[in-house]
């Protein structure tokens, strides 16, 4: 398999993010499919495994850190609205 | 000789009555059977059940209730997913199933419970088996499966190349609940849009979900924060500090330490998030002990 680089990274991680299922969009409540890594491969003519490297980098790097760790404040705050502890 | 079967309690089940039988003896709260060529028409190639089993033609889909009542109770976020219910058995009940279509009808079958397969991508989509076999239509929060009796389910699959018949889907949407149309009316969003505004977006329209927007790629990292792709965000921020002293605070401090007993004794590997779906009236039954349509599937 072709090695994923930075320069390969760069170049393709905004059409592989576009397509694939990272933004996912319902016309009433009937899914507008997504394309599958094979899919995004034949139109970017790069080969599939590449572009599931792509996406499975971007799947941990295309949120900044800040986000991530965030997310147990926003769960206790969430829960806190509809949960009030005992006193 | 039907009628003294039956006076007997001896009557001969249908593979499929038996089959739903045993998923339910076994903790399923729902199940419900798919054609695989009927997913075919929604699932695209590479992503099929008969990419998963060669000659696959139906698919017996189960649900539970993800977390017991109480968990919904706990001011403590974090026990709503540790402590979670059918996720923990959800893979010996379709196991059981398969092996029964095995032994019983000579039938090649196989299980699975959504495991990925390739980063975040899973071999096959269960919401969309689930909403074929007629467990439930999809939901406003992030398109998940809610079913109109039980809420919120948890899933799991057989595959099986033995012909069975399949069940509808069902023919009215479960989302918007119809408190969520008047909260619509009068705010302009629902409950589960305002608890997550970040991942979820869309629009009422005459009572129905006119459009939406998940932002899947938002949502797992809140959703999966404590989960192994957190631990690789971690790791990856100790890797780039360039202050040793800091590194040890990093290395030493409770979250990269949580990650890792995560990792190790998958205590709290599975991660997730129920935040949007708190609110939501079709929950209720999730959050509801005592009742038979809030029992805790197997549990
Ligand atoms: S599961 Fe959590 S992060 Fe994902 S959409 Fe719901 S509230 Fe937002
Ligand atoms: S709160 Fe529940 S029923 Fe209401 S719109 Fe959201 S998912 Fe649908």
């Amino acid at each position: 398999m072709q090695t994923l680089t930075p320069e390969i990274y760069r170049r393709y991680r905004d059409e592989v993010f576009k397509h694939s299922l990272a933004i996912q969009e319902y016309d009433g409540l009937t899914p507008r499919r997504a394309l599958t890594d094979a899919e995004i491969g034949a139109r970017l003519e790069i080969p599939a495994e590449l572009v599931t490297e792509i996406r499975c980098v971007l799947e941990v790097d295309g949120v900044p850190l800040v986000f991530w760790k965030e997310a147990e404040s926003f769960k206790q705050v969430r829960c806190l609205k509809r949960v009030k502890p005992d006193d | 000789m039907s009628q003294v079967a039956r006076d007997l309690g001896q009557e001969e089940l249908s593979p499929e009555a038996r089959i739903k039988k045993l998923a339910r003896e076994a903790g399923a709260l729902v199940v419900g059977i798919a054609s695989v060529a009927d997913i075919n028409r929604f699932a695209p190639k590479g992503h099929r059940p008969n990419d998963m089993l060669r000659g696959a033609r139906s698919v017996i889909v189960t649900g539970g209730k993800p977390n017991t009542a109480g968990a919904f109770e706990s001011p403590e976020p974090r026990l709503l997913t540790s402590l979670r219910t059918y996720p923990a058995i959800r893979k010996a009940i379709v196991m059981k199933i398969a092996a029964h279509i095995e032994e019983r009808y000579g039938h090649p079958s196989i299980f699975y419970d959504g495991g990925t397969v390739w980063g975040l991508v899973p071999h096959m989509s269960l919401k969309l088996a689930a909403e074929r076999a007629g467990l439930g239509t999809r939901s406003l929060a992030g398109g998940v499966i809610l079913n109109p009796i039980h809420g919120l389910l948890n899933l799991s699959v057989t595959i099986t190349t033995m012909p069975l018949e399949a069940d509808a889907p069902l023919d009215t949407p479960v989302c918007p609940h119809p408190a969520c149309v008047e909260i619509w009316a009068r705010e302009r969003t629902t409950p589960c849009l305002s608890a997550c505004p970040e991942c979820l977006e869309g629009e009422l329209e005459n009572g129905s979900v006119k459009w939406m927007r998940y932002k899947a790629y938002l949502c797992q990292a809140r959703a999966r924060g404590q989960g192994p792709l957190g631990l690789q965000k971690m790791l990856y921020e100790i890797l780039q500090e360039k202050d040793p002293e800091q590194q040890k605070l990093l290395v030493f401090g409770e979250r990269f330490t949580r990650l890792i007993a995560s990792a190790s004794f998958s205590s709290e590997l599975v991660a997730g998030c129920y935040e949007c779906l708190r609110p939501c009236p079709l929950l209720a039954p999730n959050r509801r002990a005592g009742s038979g349509a809030a029992k805790t599937s197997g549990v």
